[in-house]
Parts: C-alpha cells; structure tokens; sequence
C-alpha cells in the first residue's frame, strides 16, 4: 500500500496576531522573526493519518510539499515521524499560485508518484484557510473524495470514513485509490522519534521542477482563478471592562451586577 | 467574463423540510449583487417540487427558484449534488453562484468549482461589486488578516458566505417567484457510497443559534468541569459550546465545537470559560453582541476582544457568577 | 578548526526533547512535585514515553539498538529535558551515563546479559551506588586516607561475592532496574586501591530498596536508600578489576559531570525564559517591565551566564571523548559552575517576578528548589573545588 500526504509549510499558526503586518505595494503579509515556520496543523493530522496506516498495514509513506525551497523543513520533520520518503516540488517557477493552480501543480506530482492507494490533505491551510485544494487535487486526478474526515479504516480494500456532517457523522465507502481532506477529530500527530531521525539522515529529499512533472508553467498560471487584491489587518476597537473584586468569588458576582446593568443579562 | 452570464444563483440548504438560516442569508447578499451587476437573482433547491420551500424562497427574495425533483437528493450527497450544481450552473449560466460556509458549502462548493473549471473564494464575510467587478472579502490567517480577492476567467465566480456575517434577507410573504423544474442529468455513478447517517440527539439546545452560549477551553481541564458550564448554560437559556482544544481532549463535541473550521455564532451574550482567545477561535464567536472572557491569564488575547472580563482563577468566579444570576433572574 | 553549529541530526533531537517537554512533562510535572508522598512524585508514564521517543535509549550504541549519541548531544538534551523538569534529566542522564560506562568498560558477557535490559525494557533505567550516610565528599575530593572509603564490604564467596551494607540518596535507587554497586573489597587500602565495583540487578536476594528520600526539589527522581544484607552474586557480576573501582570512577566523571552541570543548566534556562515571558507583558512605571534598565541588565548578565556556562559544559563533554584534550579540572568545575548559575538564576527570576514570584502558581519556587538541589548533588560546591584545586596542585590528603 502506498499512501501520499500532502503537507505545507506555514507560519506557526499559534503566533498571536500582533506579529503579523501588511506591508508593501503591492501588500504582503510580514510575520516578525519570532514566527516560526511548521506544519500546518490539518495537514499535522493528515500525515498522522498516513503514519498510521504504515503501522497497521505496512504502508509505504511519502510526503509532498509545494513550496519555496525553505519548506524542505516540514518534509524532514515528516521523515522523521516515520515518512519513507519526501518530495519537494519547487513553487518559485510559478509565480502567483492559488488553490487551482496549487491543486494542478500536486496533481501532476502524485501522479509521478503511482502507483498510489490513497492522497491525504489537511482539510484547509492554516495560513490561506482556503479548504479548496484537496477537492481541486481529486478533481484533476478523478479520484473519489471524501472531505471532513474523523475517522478512517481500511476494510476489504476499501476505505471506510466517517466524515462531519451537520449534527453528527456520515459513513461512506470509497474504492481505493481516493483522496481524503481529514479535519483535527481524527488524530493526535506523534512525535518525532530518534529511529527516524537517524534513519532519515540517510534519505534525500528531491526537488522537481517543471520539467520534473511535465507541466508547463504556463499550464500552471493559466490555472488561476483567484487573485489577492489587498491586505489589511482587522482593526478591533474594543475596550474590556475588568471587573474585579475582592478574590475571585467576589468578581464573579460583581460580573453578574455589571452584565444586570447593561442590559446584557 | 463571458458576456451570456447573469445574475446571481444561490444554492439554498435546507434541513428537515425547512430553509436553514444560511439561506436567508445568501439571499440578502445575492439580492445586493444580482442588483449590482443587474440580473436576476435565482435560487437552487433539491430534492423536491414546489411548496412551502420554493414559497419561502420567493418570500425571501428569489426572483427564480430552479428545483431538482429527485427525492434521493433531498439530503446533501456529494458527488449527485455536485453533478446537480454543476449542470445547473450550465443550463442557467449565473454571473455568480453562492453557497454557505457551511459543512455542505465547504464540500460541495470546491467540487464544483473545479467541475466547471470557476474561481471559488471560501468564507467570505463580504462580497460586494466594485467597479462591475466582484470582491470578496476573506479572514485568512486564522482570522489575524483580511484578504480581498478577485475572479479571474470566464464563466460563474464562486463564494461560499460565512455564517452570520450578513443580516438575513427580510421576508415578504406575498412575493411571488418563477418556479423552474429542472432536469437531472444522467450523472456518473456514485463512486463513494453513503452507508448511514448517525445523528445523535443534541443534549440540550444546540449553539447555532442561542441566544446565550457559554463556552469552555482547555483551562477548563475535565470533561465533568463542562457540567458547571452546561448549568450556567440552563440557567440563562442558553447552550455549551468550546474551543477546538476541548473537543480534541473529548470535552465536547464537534457540533459544539465554535471557531474558524468549527460553528460561527452570534449570540446575545457569550461567555468564554478558561479560552485564551487565538484568532481561529475569535472568528467563531467575535459577533456576539456582549462578550465576557474569565481566564487567569491576564494577558490572554482574548481580552481585546471581550466587552467584559474577570481575570481569575473560573473555579471559583464561575460558581459565584452563576449564584448571582440565579438571584437577578428570579 | 572549530565550529559551533549543531548538526542536522543533534537539531532533530533537540527538537524531538524540546516537544517532549512541552507535550508530557510541562502538563504535569508541577502536580508530580507537589505530591507529598516522594515515591508518588515518579511516573512510569513519562518513563516509557521517553522509551517510545527512543530518547532512553539515546546513548547505546547503535549495535546495541540506540543512537550513540556523543556526550555533547547527551549534554544538550539532558539540558532540554531539564528545563521542563530536572528530575526527569536527572533519570535519563544518570542512564545515560551509566550506559556508557557499561558500554566501555564491560565484558563482552555483560554486555549480553545487561545491555538487551536497557535496550527492551520500556522501564529499563540504571543507577550507580557509591554515596553512603559515612562516605560522600570522601570520594569526590578523593581523601586518600586509610579510613576514607566505603563501610560497605565485598567478601570472596566461593567464585562468587557477597555485599554487606548501605547506600542512600542514590539517584534512581527505587526504580533501576540495574546497579553498579562500589564496595570496600580491601579493609585496610585507600579509597583509589581499596574498592571495587559490581553489577547488582534488581530483585537480586539479599539487596533490598530502604527508604525513599523526601527532597527540597528534583521531586519527580526518586533518591533512595539501597540494602545489602548476605547479598550474594556470581564472580561475573565484577566490573572491571578488584580494587580497579575507583578507576572506573575516574572514567565516570568527566561526562558524568557535565550532564550533571547540563540539567542544572535547563533549570537556570527555564527560570530565564519565564522572566522573558513575564517582563514582556508586565507593565509598571507606565512601561513594560523588560524596558526598565534594572531588569535589562538583569536579563543580559544572566543570559551571559547561562551562554558561558553551556559553551564550559560542552567543551568539557567533547573532552570528556577526547581525553588527549582534556583538563582534569572539568571534571569537577562544570556543575559547580553550572549549579551557581542556576541558583542565582532562579534567584533573579524571583527578583523579577515580584510578588507572583512568590506564589506556587507561578512555577518559580519549584526552579529555585530544584536549582538548589545541585549545590549538592554529584558533589558539593567545595569538594568539587578541592579535586579541582589539586588538578592544579596536588597535596597529599587536602585539609583545612
């Protein structure tokens, strides 16, 4: 069995927004040093997924990124969880990317990656928040897809998924190969592990270009559908009424008599 | 843009018979652009005939409503309602096609963007015409941004509308719209199976649309800390809701789950328990007309957005709140 | 040709303990400390995750199943695990180091009898027991005088041995599942001639676990009291030489200091992180607190400190592997340096952090008693200084 998952490097997206600006003409999104770049945190559960699948089935595992030649961090991060092998697809040939052009680019990717079982994507990026791309991937491919996964199984060659639904789950079938976009209810991603770490010392990750995937670049950018226009930062101008007390029993019933005065209770 | 599309389609979501609130929503905003760019606005509801659905949507401001009979598409299945959108899309040729961000929106919306080959912005908080042509308003980074966007090529442009973040359109009962039948194409077969559906019974009310939540994060430590919630939740005729942390420790479920990929709500009043306030979380609960934040952390984010806050230790803030409450309300 | 960057892999492991720390031991080690009871302050739980990252097993070498890591890399991440908790440093580095030791000085027999334990065991960690209520700053300065030594006793038995005697605050006395035991195997010979060392497995009949010590900090590392009574085990059971014990000392303590100094040093950087943390968003006088001049030069004059110290330990670490490099005072200097610095790190954290300083909640107690721990701790601040100092310039049996 042979499992594709579909990670991005983003700014940690736990960083609180005052490290954030937007600056420039045209505008762009300045994170501060202290910013560190990680794995997106869907695509964090997508790589679990596939991780687990290895322990339970003897999956082969390969990692996939689409980014700028810093983001072969995450692919080494993803060897070191236990990933096979990680590939690098350049993005700087392409310019502008967005979801379509992004879910081209993967496409031919994974498909230089076949004979596969199943792709696996977060179910949106953490610094886009597009949740586009995996359906996108799927479409160009013509692959079944099941998107909002919480659970998931192999049985009988199929893949059996619980997916989010309005008040509860949907269970559905999909013959393998597909493509599924998994949402946080699924895993808990592992650490790292110091057998990989060493085993990945002796992994190379390439880097494909355009010639790699047989894909002209202007395949690619005749793909783009969205453009980005402007940036601003939200501008919150609110002030918050502290209410205290003497100890916390005694704010907690002053926040009571404050909320009765406003009208808010 | 080619020149033969027009108007604006919106896709309505409907739940248990009836238009869930989201459409209401896609309706007032479609109203403003089908007006702008000058077109009609249409409506696209599966599953059944005309009746008290397709009325609703006349009142609500359809002036065309296009049905797709088909009794197995009365509830939401990916592929089929994809083929659905997409052929409709084809017949009817919408300028721009509307959905919610909504658990349906969010599979179903990308499925047909790239079916028909159309740009698709996701949870929009505002789309509006701009020199004749569509802008999309966008939190990205977790909410700590927000990006305009703009279509490019030929054909519908897509948006899937964020929960709450427009007024639902007013209802004029006596509006009267075109009802459209339209065929369904014979469509591929279904390569993912649907098995079953499991619902469970909400415990209590759900938080869409309380007019109180009262929320719990990972300071809350325990799945039975929830309980104090859900009491103060009861008292004020409200519902329990939480931040992702806690439904990834089990503490509640995804259906209360509130934030970026989990229910927007805009209530009265909002109490957040033990929630430090990051973006993804704030883009869930921002809207609420009062919002009290009690966390121990003095410099926790969420301060800067509550209208209220106690900094202390819950445990012992929130049963002396709920006592008081108890006293002002009876 | 020197150059201070760490490699690939040592950056993945750094980051392996430093999620470690902020996913297991960060979210319990404060309650651990506060149990009363010692023994409930130790959690197999964390040990066996540690076994599952692989960082147990981190120093075997890879023909044993670990990674061989170098005693600069131990160092590092007995530093990293320290600065989520000391105690659990403290298990590791003792089993590290401890591990090493076994690795080059044992026989080729012990080897496959004790190292599959250390390697399988998801509970396998070691301890070493040298330290008895009579004899402590004796074998560290060392006192060379007829009655410096260990009261405890080894007697020839046949091929075999039998032990009789005591051992207290042993670092992992409770929960080893093997020890190196120093005992007198000569009455009337110095400490260097007359002790020797043995492999005693848990369970072995005879050696019983006493008391488990209640400590000021360092709470999630049981310390305890090991009992030998007629304690018999087989002539294979000898490390290295009769008499040869004190040898196997000296090849102990260089890196056996230097992670000792390592895990001292995490809690100095977890005391200095806090005040980063705090005195970026603590606001008096109008301003931030971190833009008042007195807490700056705090802050400068401690992470001065804390660099001097990291970069100290960790050329005594590489030496302790290249012993043509080595100077004999850094087996002693680093933790006594290394405890210093952390002492007056917590110190100032608690300066800085005003009144919360004082407050449980804040965590800045616990740092300034687990700090406070390796004033003592392989060996006191002085007895340290007096085998440095005669490194430098011996004298025949130190005094006064």
């Amino acid at each position: 069995m042979h499992v594709i998952a579909c990670i991005r490097q983003v700014p940690d997206y736990e960083a609180p927004a005052g490290l954030f600006t937007v600056e420039g003409s045209p505008p762009a999104i300045v994170a501060s040093r202290e910013v560190k770049p990680v794995i997106g945190l869907f695509d964090q559960h997508a790589l679990e997924a596939a991780l687990r699948l290895k322990d339970a089935h003897g999956a082969t595992v390969t990692a996939v990124t689409l980014g700028p030649p810093g983001a072969v961090d995450v692919l080494k991060r993803a060897l070191h969880m236990g990933a096979d092998a990680a590939v690098l697809i350049d993005e700087q040939p392409y310019g502008q990317l967005d979801a379509a052009a992004t879910a081209t680019v993967l496409a031919a990717a994974i498909t230089k990656l076949a004979p596969f079982d199943m792709v696996l994507c977060g179910r949106q990026a953490s610094d886009w928040d597009g949740g586009v791309v995996g359906a996108g991937v799927a479409e160009r491919l013509d692959l079944p897809l099941a998107s909002l996964v919480k659970a998931l199984e192999i049985q009988n060659g199929d893949t059996r998924v619980e997916r989010l639904i309005d008040g509860g789950v949907e269970d559905a079938a999909l013959p393998n190969p597909c493509v599924l976009t998994v949402t946080n209810e699924l895993n808990t991603p592992r650490l790292t592990n110091v057998k990989h770490i060493l085993a990945a010392a002796k992994k190379k990750i390439p880097t494909w270009g355009p010639a790699d995937l047989t894909l002209p670049v202007e395949a690619v950018t005749r793909a783009v559908r969205i453009r980005i226009v402007g940036l601003a930062k939200p501008i919150v101008d609110r002030r918050c009424e502290m209410v205290a007390g003497e100890g916390p029993e005694d704010a907690g019933t002053n926040l009571a008599l404050a909320l009765r005065a406003s009208k808010s209770l | 843009m080619g020149t033969d599309h027009t108007g604006v389609l919106i896709v309505a979501e409907v739940s248990e018979g009836r238009l869930t609130s989201i459409t209401a929503e896609l309706l007032a905003v479609g109203r403003t652009l089908a007006d702008d760019l000058g077109g009609p606005l249409g409506a696209l509801v599966m599953g059944g005939g005309p009746g008290e659905v397709t009325s609703e949507l006349a009142a609500l401001g359809a002036d065309c409503v296009y049905t797709i009979g088909d009794p197995t598409l009365a509830e939401y299945r990916p592929e089929a309602y994809t083929d659905a959108v997409a052929a409709t899309i084809a017949a009817t040729r919408p300028s721009v096609v509307l959905l919610g961000h909504t658990l349906i929106g969010r599979d179903l919306a990308p499925r047909v963007a790239f079916r028909v080959d159309a740009g698709l912005a996701t949870d929009c908080i505002a789309l509006a015409v701009d020199g004749g042509a569509l802008r999309g308003t966008k939190p990205v980074y977790g909410g700590k941004i927000l990006a305009t966007v703009a279509w490019e090529g030929e054909g519908a442009r897509l948006a899937t509308l964020r929960p709450k973040a427009a007024e639902p359109a007013s209802r004029q009962p006596d509006r009267q719209a075109t009802i459209v039948a339209l065929e369904m194409p014979a469509g591929k077969p279904e390569r993912a199976r649907i098995l079953s559906r499991r619902r469970a019974a909400a415990e209590g009310p759900v938080i869409d649309n309380a007019p109180v939540v009262v929320s719990g994060g990972r300071g809350l430590g325990t799945k039975e800390n929830f309980d104090r919630l859900q009491e103060l939740a009861a008292l004020l005729g409200g519902a329990v809701g939480g931040s992702r942390a806690a439904t990834d420790a089990g503490w509640i479920t995804s259906a209360q789950q509130v934030g970026l990929t989990g229910k927007v709500v805009k209530p009265r009043l909002y109490i957040a328990v033990g929630i430090s306030g990051a973006m993804q979380h704030m883009a869930g609960c921002q809207g609420a007309r009062t919002l009290v934040a009690i966390n121990t952390d003095p410099k926790a984010p969420i301060f800067q957005y509550a209208h209220y806050g106690v900094v202390g230790d819950w445990a012992k803030v929130l049963p002396a709140f709920t006592a008081k409450c108890r006293e002002l309300l009876t | 040709m020197v150059e201070f960057v760490l490699t690939e892999e040592q950056i993945a492991l750094r980051d392996l303990a430093r999620d470690f720390v902020a996913r297991e031991i960060a979210p319990v080690a404060a309650a651990l400390d506060a149990h009363p009871d010692p023994a409930d302050c130790f959690s197999w739980e964390l040990i066996e995750k540690l076994s599952e990252s692989g960082l147990r097993t981190v120093a075997l070498d890879p023909v044993h199943g670990g990674a061989g890591a170098d005693a600069v890399t131990l160092s590092m991440l007995a530093e990293e695990l320290a600065v989520g908790d000391i105690g659990i440093s403290v298990v590791m580095a003792q089993t590290w180091k401890i591990a090493q030791t076994i690795q080059r000085g044992g026989t080729p027999e012990q080897l496959e009898r004790f190292l599959p334990i250390l390697r399988d065991d998801p509970r396998g960690i070691l301890a070493i027991g040298i330290t008895e209520p009579d004899m402590g700053s004796d074998y560290i300065i060392p006192f060379t005088s007829p009655e410096a030594g260990p009261r405890m006793t080894a007697v020839r038995d046949g091929e075999g041995w039998v032990l009789n005697g005591m051992k207290h605050f042993i670092s992992n006395g409770s929960r080893a599942a093997l020890y190196i035991i120093f005992a007198r195997t000569t009455e009337a010979t110095p400490m260097l001639k007359g002790m020797t060392a043995f492999f005693v497995p848990r369970g072995t009949p005879g050696f019983s676990v006493g008391r488990v010590h209640n400590k000021m900090g360092e709470r999630l590392a049981n310390n305890a009291e090991l009992i030998f009574e007629n304690c018999r085990i087989p002539a294979t059971n000898l490390f290295g030489e009769v008499n040869g014990g004190f040898d196997i000392l000296q090849r102990f303590f260089p890196a056996s200091n230097a992670y000792a100094a390592a895990s001292v040093l995490g809690v100095g950087r977890a005391a200095y992180e806090k005040c980063l943390d705090f005195a970026k968003s603590r606001v008096q006088g109008g301003r931030k607190i971190i833009e008042h001049q007195s807490m700056r030069l705090l802050l400068a004059d401690t992470k001065m400190r804390l660099d001097s110290t990291r970069d100290y330990i960790w050329h005594a670490a590489w030496a302790s592997e290249h012993p043509e490099h080595f100077d004999a005072t850094w087996a002693a200097m680093p933790k006594v340096l290394a405890a210093e610095t952390a002492v007056r790190a917590t110190q100032v954290a608690i300066n800085m952090h005003g009144g919360y300083g004082l407050m449980r909640v804040m965590g800045l107690e616990k740092l300034y008693r687990d700090a406070a721990m390796f004033l003592i701790s392989d060996g006191t601040q002085q007895a340290l200084g007096l085998k440095a100092a005669n490194a430098i310039f011996p004298v025949q049996n130190p005094a006064g």
